[in-house]
C-alpha cells in the first residue's frame, strides 16, 4: 500500500492558510490605517 | 451588509465545504494515497490565478483605451491576488512533487513556464511601486498586464507541447474530465471556494486602492 505522506499534505495546506491569512490581515490593516469613511 | 462582507462569508463557507469535500468525501487515491489531496488546493489556485490574470488583461486594455482609474485599480488588485495564488500553487506543487516525483523541483516545461508567469506579474507589482507618477505607473503596468497574459496558454498547454514530468491538466482540457465523480465534485467545490476568495480579495483591495488615491488627492 502506498504511503500517505500526511506531513506533506499538512505542510501544503498549512503554508497556504498562512499565506492567505497574512494577505487578509494586510488588507484589514491597510483599510483601518486609511482616513475617511469606509465604503459599505 | 457590504458586498465585500458577503463575499468574505461566502468564501469562508465555501472553503469549509471544500475541506469537507477534499478530506471527507473524496476517496483516498489508489496510486498516490492521501498525498493526492494536495490537488484540491494546487489545481484550483492555478485556475483562479488564470482568471486573475485574464481580469488583469481585460482591465489593462480598458485602462489604456479609456484611462479609467477604476479599471487600473481592478488590474492592480487582481494581479496582486493572482501572484498570491500562483505562489501557493507553486509551493503546494513542489510539496506534492517530493513524495510523488522524488524531487522538490525540476526545470520541466510546466514548472519553468509557471515560474516565468509568476516572475512577470511580480515584476508588474514591483514596477507599480517603483514609478512615482501614478499615471505612468498605471500605463506601464497595463502594457505588462497585456503582454504577461500571452504566457498563459504556454503555461497551460506546455504539458502537451513538450515532454514534461508534470501530468496533463486535470481540468480545462479537451474531452471530459477523466476522474471519478467524487474527486471531480471536490475539485469543483474548491474551485468555486477559491474563486469566491479571489473576488473577496479583489473587491477589498480595489476599495483600499481607491481610498489611498482619494487620500493622496
Amino acid at each position: 500500500m502506498t504511503a500517505d505522506h500526511w506531513g506533506y499534505v499538512l505542510a501544503a495546506y498549512g503554508i497556504a492558510a498562512l499565506a492567505l491569512g497574512a494577505y487578509w490581515r494586510r488588507l484589514v490593516r491597510l483599510d483601518r490605517r486609511l482616513p475617511g469613511r469606509r465604503p459599505r | 451588509m457590504s458586498i465585500a462582507r458577503v463575499l468574505g462569508w461566502l468564501a469562508t463557507l465555501a472553503l469549509a465545504a471544500g475541506l469537507v469535500m477534499g478530506f471527507g468525501v473524496a476517496p483516498r487515491e489508489a496510486t498516490q494515497g492521501n498525498v493526492q489531496r494536495i490537488m484540491y488546493l494546487h489545481v484550483p489556485t492555478i485556475l483562479v490565478a488564470y482568471l486573475a490574470f485574464a481580469v488583469v488583461l481585460v482591465a489593462s486594455i480598458v485602462y489604456l483605451a479609456r484611462r479609467a482609474d477604476a479599471a487600473d485599480r481592478i488590474a492592480h488588485a487582481s494581479a496582486e491576488v493572482g501572484v498570491l495564488f500562483t505562489g501557493i500553487c507553486i509551493v503546494s506543487g513542489s510539496i506534492w512533487g517530493k513524495p510523488t516525483w522524488g524531487t522538490w523541483w525540476t526545470w520541466d516545461a510546466r514548472l519553468t513556464s509557471v515560474s516565468i508567469f509568476f516572475v512577470v506579474y511580480l515584476g508588474y507589482l514591483l514596477l507599480r511601486g517603483a514609478v512615482d507618477d501614478p499615471e505612468r505607473a498605471a500605463r506601464y503596468a497595463a502594457v505588462i498586464g497585456i503582454l504577461g497574459a500571452l504566457n498563459m496558454p504556454l503555461v497551460h498547454f506546455s504539458v502537451y507541447w513538450w515532454r514534461t514530468l508534470h501530468q496533463p491538466p486535470s481540468m480545462l482540457k479537451p474531452g471530459a474530465a477523466a476522474m471519478p465523480p467524487s474527486i471531480l465534485a471536490a475539485l469543483l467545490v474548491n474551485l468555486v471556494a477559491f474563486a469566491l476568495l479571489y473576488a473577496y480579495f479583489v473587491v477589498k483591495r480595489s476599495r483600499v486602492l481607491a481610498r489611498e488615491a482619494e487620500a493622496l488627492g
